[in-house]
């Protein structure tokens, strides 16, 4: 199935981290990335592809249209989703990751606004990130092509097999 | 599992492409053209009656030998996002390092070159080709003169390029945290430990039979080894790669090895257009000649440039004069795009014990070149590349033989100094021949080279008592000068499954 990239804006990382960013020693584990949708109308998510730096666990959490006039509340489609199954090396440090809906928690029908929170538990690292985002929705159905019979497997002609002559149990 | 399947797809595709040029799949067509003559093939069921054919032709195994060989030598296809350069290596700091070390060789090449006033590349004048074709098996013997010429790079030049090996986006302060690096290596790559090592090797346990153990003269030949050749020809007969993989764990016969290598390595039996003149001298063959055929036409082996796609490093390119630029013109130098080292000829030495062939030897050593050695000389994150080989080493004596760690490092010997070498080279010139043999047995039955490591690492366990004593360098290289009356099997298995950790 195709897919259409659509256009978002992705604000700029704010790290989450208890106390003065400055003062504080170490450096932030959490980083919070959001992307939205300036010049689209609320749409199904198909896919979503991005470069990882670093990034061991993300969380996407997702802020949907609601047809009534209740506020949209965000709610968490995807866990804690290892990018690097040990953080302290380089095993999927650098990797190209798509998600797709169908491993969302909920249903991504009509998206309004994404939340990426990205964590990153080792200190040894100086920074993480995820880089190329690009967000998909479905692209139009691509018209279906009849191929001819012969191009595919041809289907042998299955002889019905002849019926036995089945005698009738005595009594 | 929707993700798997396509993945399962791509895959498939990715193969059909690949075998879709070789000689294979003429073969299969062929076969298959000629099968219509006979009897058994009805065309209602065409396509069931040709497999059935396949089947119990052999070419069917021929198939899926070669299946099984391109999934174990070309990694799975990556996100279809990726750039070529990925796939070659993921980590872009390793790919930089890799492409200075590449500018500084040819660099070095060509000084060498201008100083010399040798061009790179120029076509043989016609005597210089007669005299050649004349002297073709005497090679070893009568070589010009080469003394001014020096190996482009040694093993320990490459090394300090390692050792230099930094990722910016690492910690590498000065304050010692829970993960510094005490060995030579900075970069923080995954490498297995102890346990997952037992779990990977597991045929190398204690309840497994092994050859280079259980086929010694105190051992009764009925226990064990009777019935591992029993195994060994069966599996010959049947010409299954895959099953010969597993078999060849526990080692090979001598008299089976070079079939099964060439079975697992997946040559083909025809022997190849190969500019070889076999003239089988029967009373005499000098391995220099041998040698010196094989390099020779490895260098100018193109065919070798298809590894290049997986290897991290890039062939070198230079442009016919005045050129540059113009990718039409451009040449690649050597021409299989592979700049050999001091001591490069080592990697084809042993296969000359096997394979007296030149066709068949000259192919099995580029199947284990463009599958296994590229990795011990270019820069990438592989597992079974040297960086993370050397990290392998040095994790596993600081783990399990601390002690010896550290009075090697106080002493001002790193270990991996002494053992990078042995590495580099597969062990080949360093272990009795026999023995290396039943090495690289189990690197082709584990399609990987981490086994070197953990060899690399038993040695010094074995020798641990003696190089406590030492007090420097020099010293601790001379007790582990010679490597020669080792027995790598039981030195493996000790460390992996028998010592107390």
């Amino acid at each position: 199935m195709s897919r259409v990239s659509v256009p978002c804006h992705v604000k700029g990382t704010v790290a989450l981290q208890v106390g003065d960013v400055r003062t504080s020693q170490g450096r932030p584990g959490v980083l919070v990335i959001d992307v939205t949708f300036p010049s689209v109308a609320p749409f199904e998510l198909q896919e979503i592809m991005f470069k990882n730096y670093y990034t061991a666990f993300l969380t996407i959490r997702v802020r949907q249209h609601t047809s009534t006039h209740t506020p949209a509340k965000w709610v968490t489609c995807l866990r804690d989703y290892c990018l690097m199954p040990d953080p302290h090396s380089e095993e999927g440090a650098q990797e190209y990751v798509s998600l797709f809906k169908h491993q969302m928690l909920c249903d991504m029908g009509k998206v309004l606004e994404l939340r990426l929170i990205l964590r990153q538990p080792s200190p040894l690292w100086l920074s993480f990130t995820v880089e190329e985002l690009q967000i998909y929705q479905q692209g139009p159905k691509s018209p279906s092509m009849t191929f001819p019979k012969w191009l595919s497997h041809p289907v042998p002609c299955e002889q019905p097999a002849p019926l036995l002559e089945v005698s009738p149990h005595p009594g | 599992m929707l993700q798997e399947e396509s993945d399962l797809a791509l895959i498939i595709a990715q193969i059909v492409q690949k075998l879709k040029g070789s000689t294979l799949y003429a073969q299969l067509e062929r076969q298959a053209w000629a099968s219509l003559q006979r009897p058994e093939i009805k065309l209602e069921s065409l396509k069931e009656d040709i497999k059935e054919f396949f089947k119990i032709s052999g070419w069917e195994k021929k198939l899926q030998n070669a299946v099984y060989s391109e999934l174990n030598v070309f990694p799975l296809p990556s996100h279809p996002a990726a750039p070529p350069e990925h796939l070659k290596e993921p980590l872009v700091y390793m790919r930089k390092a890799q492409g200075s070390w590449e500018k500084r060789i040819l660099k070095s090449l060509n000084s060498m070159c201008t100083e010399l006033s040798i061009p790179l590349a120029r076509k043989r004048p016609v005597g210089e080709q007669k005299e050649l074709l004349n002297k073709w098996n005497e090679m070893g013997t009568d070589e010009p003169d080469l003394s001014l010429f020096r190996p482009v790079y040694a093993p320990k030049d490459f090394l300090e390029v390692l050792i230099n090996l930094r990722n910016p986006n690492y910690e590498n302060g000065d304050s010692h945290s829970f993960r510094t690096h005490l060995g030579l290596i900075q970069v923080p790559l995954k490498v297995k430990d102890i346990p997952e090592l037992k779990e990977f090797f597991v045929e190398l346990g204690l309840t497994a039979g092994q050859l280079g153990i259980d086929d010694s003269t105190q051992v009764p030949p009925e226990l064990f080894e009777n019935e591992h050749v029993r195994i060994g020809q069966k599996v010959l007969s049947e010409q299954d790669s895959a099953a010969a993989q597993q078999y060849i764990r526990q080692g090979s016969p001598t008299a089976l090895r070079a079939e099964l290598w060439a079975l697992i390595l997946n040559t083909s039996s025809q022997p190849e257009d190969v500019k070889l003149t076999a003239s089988n001298d029967d009373y005499y063959f000098v391995f220099e000649d041998y040698l010196y055929q094989v390099l020779l036409c490895f260098s100018r082996d193109t065919s070798v440039l298809g590894h290049f796609a997986y290897n991290s490093a890039s062939p070198p390119k230079s442009y016919i004069r005045g050129k540059l630029g113009l990718e039409e013109y451009a040449v690649f130098y050597p021409p299989n795009g592979v700049i050999p080292f001091h001591g490069f000829s080592m990697y084809v030495a042993p296969l000359c014990f096997l394979y007296h062939e030149p066709s068949k030897l000259y192919q099995i050593f580029r199947e284990m070149y463009v599958r296994f050695f590229f990795r011990l000389h270019s820069i990438s994150s592989h597992p079974s590349g040297i960086v993370s080989l050397c990290l392998l080493f040095e994790t596993l004596l600081q783990t399990y033989l601390p002690q010896l760690f550290y009075h090697l490092r106080e002493i001002g010997a790193q270990p991996l100094r002494i053992s990078f070498k042995w590495m580099v080279r597969a062990f080949s010139g360093y272990l009795a021949t026999d023995q290396l043999l039943l090495l690289w047995d189990r690197i082709l039955g584990y399609n990987s080279l981490e086994i070197l490591a953990v060899l690399a690492a038993a040695v010094f366990a074995f020798r641990a008592v003696n190089l406590m004593e030492v007090t420097s360098l020099a010293a601790a290289e001379a007790v582990l000068a010679d490597l020669s009356t080792l027995k790598v099997m039981p030195l493996l298995q000790i460390f992996l499954f028998a010592t107390v950790t």
